[in-house]
């Protein structure tokens, strides 16, 4: 329980600075400063900015959706904290849906619903069936980067998405589906932007000194309807 | 050459139904035949639609199982391994579950994980094919895949790890193969042969061993066909359709080979060997009704043609016998018919011909011959004409005398035998006896038959008739009787001529004041004892060809003056015969 409620704590810290600062960029606890310890400060100082919205076939923003550069390479790491970071399950639905995080970090995915849930992914970075609990349910240790998108094989609705990064350039998109990735290394990327409900999409940006604006655009699958059941 | 009525009637009722038959069994073997290929067109389409049909349905099948399928947990989870050979022994049994004939797996790259047909393909990459492709980009797709001499009906589907997900991580392939069995299904649903090529290659086909190999060899002149072909294929007449195969549903291209040729097509055969079988009994029972009328036509004109002719022979055999005289003989003809209207009137004219020569016959004995010709000739009427004539009186001298004490019968024996012989004295020189009145004649040259030469041939006859006398008294006296003696009184003039007396019984005669000079002549040749006088008009027209002899004059009743006469001396007959006598 003391463990849980750490995380809570950070998970809810981390929601706290991210709406001050109005900007989704997640400067992971992993990589570099810690959250509110001079994660701005770090940023404002290299000016290697690359900022920008996705949007959308529509050109509607799109909200919860992972920036990376996936080509960006191993970074140093800049911490020995054992990396963890959970992913819980909330009126059947993964809260948050869209986690980062680095390579190695265990993520556990604990049950707030009164039902079972069964949370699984087949995608070929990191491949596990949880089955059928509730409560504490299990822990996934992601030990190769990449997308792995995240399902309930009893909710078709649910469905999270982690992306497993070796480099801190990542971000999460906010409610106006903007993004912000700091202390990028000068040069050309590539630039790639995905989501629970998108294959993704890879542009490519280059970082120079200041910021450089780099929008993206998502082909969006409509989900499925809720499902219809007797929870509530 | 003629030909009798009874063949031409034979002849043509024989050829009108004979030529109806050929004319019926023509236009019906047209018809038939005609019926028979719109019938075989129409089944060749039906199969063609039924076969499109039946394959969207199997697609559409084939798609429900594969959605089916690749959204089971179970076996998304398997997919997931990406591990061919678990892949491989697990996609055997969905086979077998799903009863398709082929199930293949690939990843999300599009490489072959599993392939139930051959398993040495695992690991190809497919991802070019139109089928893996739209697949892979998130759609479902069919196609007609032709390989190995076989085709192959497949649809594919992405597999989504959930149904939320639009990330694909592997395509599901379900196929059926387009072989035998699916021919013979559908050879069962439509009764229509089916085959299917490939190239120039038979994979599949419901026809018997040797037309099945008869088409193989033809497939190339097949396959160009056309519209609807007539095939003969080991004997068998076909109507055959070549339709190209597409695949059932969403294609976005085909791996099939494409152009004529080559590309996949059924070849749809309707056999028209029944439908001619039943032509060919058709056309048997109507050539059987055919000849059986020809038959009864036969029969028919046969008794119709005797009706008519049978009748006609015995109005020719009772015409001969008209001809030849015979009346008596009624013919016999039963029809009611015109022939039998036509005989009866025979029969009634054979009647009247028969009634006419009895009183022709009579006639002629009770008055003279040529009286009755005349009066049978036309109407008799009454009345008359005035026609120049010369008439004789002749009667036996002494008669009263003659006859006293005779026995009746001796008296008419005897009377008739004289007046037979005169009679025929008269008749020979075309007199004519008017009537026998008693032992008197009296006899009528120039009526009615006309004859210019009338008085010559009276005064001839009134020679002849001595001449006769002689001859009979020369046998009476033979006969111990005695000797006959008569006078003849020949006079001419004009005399009113006709059929006279009352409408129911005429007599042909004349009346004129010569004939009581003839009649008084006849009584005056007792007393100047010549057997024969002639009037002063007769003598006139003798020309001097008979020796005469002036007697005298008397009177005449009706003329002023007195008349002259002359006897006529009994010379040789054949020396004063005017006209040759005949």
């Amino acid at each position: 329980m003391m463990v849980r409620a750490a995380y809570a704590a950070a998970v809810l810290a981390a929601l706290v600075w991210l709406s001050a600062a109005g900007l989704t960029v997640v400067a992971n606890p992993s990589f570099g400063a810690a959250p509110g310890k001079g994660g701005p400060a770090q940023a404002n100082a290299g000016g290697r900015l690359v900022e920008g919205v996705v949007r959308d076939q529509d050109g509607h923003p799109v909200v919860q959706a992972v920036v990376y550069l996936p080509e960006a390479g191993a970074a140093p790491r800049r911490g020995r904290m054992p990396r963890q970071a959970v992913m819980d399950q909330v009126a059947r639905a993964f809260v948050p849906p869209a986690l980062v995080v680095p390579v190695g970090t265990t993520v556990r995915f604990p049950n707030s619903d009164a039902i079972h849930h069964s949370v699984y992914s087949f995608s070929r970075v990191k491949r596990f069936e949880l089955g059928l609990f509730k409560g504490q349910g299990g822990a996934v240790t992601f030990d190769r980067p990449g997308e792995v998108k995240i399902f309930c094989s009893i909710h078709k609705t649910m469905a999270g998405l982690i992306v497993v990064v070796e480099h801190p350039y990542a971000a999460v998109t906010d409610a106006q589906g903007r993004f912000a990735i700091r202390d990028v290394p000068e040069g050309g990327h590539a630039i790639r932007a995905v989501h629970i409900f998108s294959v993704g999409a890879t542009g490519r940006v280059a970082v120079g000194q200041g910021a450089v604006r780099a929008d993206l655009r998502l082909k969006m699958v409509p989900p499925a309807p809720p499902q219809q059941d007797s929870y509530s | 050459m003629a030909i009798s009525l009874r063949a031409k009637i034979l002849i043509s009722s024989l050829g009108l139904v004979l030529v109806l038959l050929v004319a019926s069994s023509y236009v019906l073997n047209i018809l038939v035949k005609g019926q028979v290929r719109r019938t075989a067109e129409a089944d060749l389409r039906r199969t063609r639609t039924v076969f499109d049909a039946n394959r969207a349905q199997r697609a559409r099948h084939l798609v429900a199982d594969s959605r089916l399928l690749s959204a089971d947990y179970a076996f998304r989870s398997l997919v997931s391994t990406y591990d061919p050979a678990t892949l491989r022994s697990a996609a055997q049994g969905f086979r077998q579950t799903l009863g398709s004939d082929l199930l293949a797996v690939t990843d999300e790259r599009g490489i072959l994980l599993a392939w139930t047909d051959d398993p040495g393909r695992a690991g190809a990459n497919v991802a070019d094919t139109p089928w893996a492709a739209a697949a892979l980009a998130g759609d479902e797709a069919t196609d007609l895949l032709a390989e190995e001499g076989a085709i192959v009906q497949l649809t594919a589907v992405p597999v989504r790890p959930a149904a939320v997900a639009p990330d694909v991580m592997g395509v599901l392939v379900l196929g059926f193969r387009l072989d035998d069995r699916v021919a013979r299904e559908l050879k069962q649903l439509t009764d229509s042969e089916v085959s299917l090529a490939v190239g120039g290659r038979l994979v599949a086909s419901t026809l018997a061993p040797a037309a099945r190999e008869a088409l193989g060899r033809r497939l190339p002149e097949v396959r160009a066909a056309r519209g609807p072909l007539d095939l003969d294929l080991g004997g068998e007449r076909f109507l055959g359709l070549v339709a190209p195969l597409a695949p059932a549903g969403p294609a976005a291209g085909s791996t099939a080979p494409q152009g004529p040729g080559a590309a996949p097509v059924a070849i749809i055969l309707h056999s028209l060997e029944p439908a001619l079988a039943g032509l060919r009994r058709l056309q048997r029972g109507l050539w059987l009704v055919g000849l059986t009328a020809a038959g009864l036509a036969v029969g028919a004109s046969v008794l119709i043609s005797k009706g008519i002719t049978e009748p006609v022979r015995h109005l020719v055999e009772g015409t001969r016998r008209v001809a030849a005289g015979v009346y008596d003989a009624p013919i016999v003809v039963r029809a009611r018919d015109e022939l039998g209207t036509l005989a009866e009137a025979f029969n009634g004219m054979m009647t009247d011909l028969l009634d006419r020569e009895r009183v022709r016959s009579l006639m002629q004995k009770v008055v003279s011959k040529e009286i009755a010709e005349e009066m049978l000739r036309g109407p008799v009427e009454l009345g008359g004409e005035e026609r120049e004539a010369t008439i004789l009186f002749c009667d036996i001298r002494d008669f009263t005398a003659w006859t006293e004490g005779m026995p009746p019968k001796a008296l008419v024996r005897q009377l008739n035998a004289y007046l037979t012989a005169m009679a025929a004295a008269i008749d020979a020189q075309r007199g004519v006896v008017d009537k026998f009145i008693g032992d008197a004649v009296m006899a009528l040259f120039g009526v009615p038959v006309p004859d210019p030469d009338h008085p010559a041939h009276a005064v001839a006859a009134a020679q002849a008739m001595v001449a006769r006398l002689d001859a009979l008294n020369a046998e009476r006296g033979g006969a111990g009787l005695a000797p006959l003696r008569m006078g003849i009184g020949i006079a001419t003039g004009t005399v009113v001529a006709g059929t006279m007396g009352s409408a129911d019984r005429l007599n042909y005669t004349v009346v004129g004041d010569v004939v009581n000079l003839a009649s008084r002549l006849e009584g005056l040749t007792k007393t100047y004892g010549a057997p024969i006088i002639i009037s002063e008009a007769t003598h006139a027209r003798l020309a001097g060809r008979f020796g005469t002899r002036t007697l005298g004059e008397v009177e005449v009743k009706g003329k002023r003056e007195a008349v002259r006469i002359f006897t006529v001396e009994p010379g040789p007959v054949g020396a004063g015969r005017p006209g040759g006598g005949s």
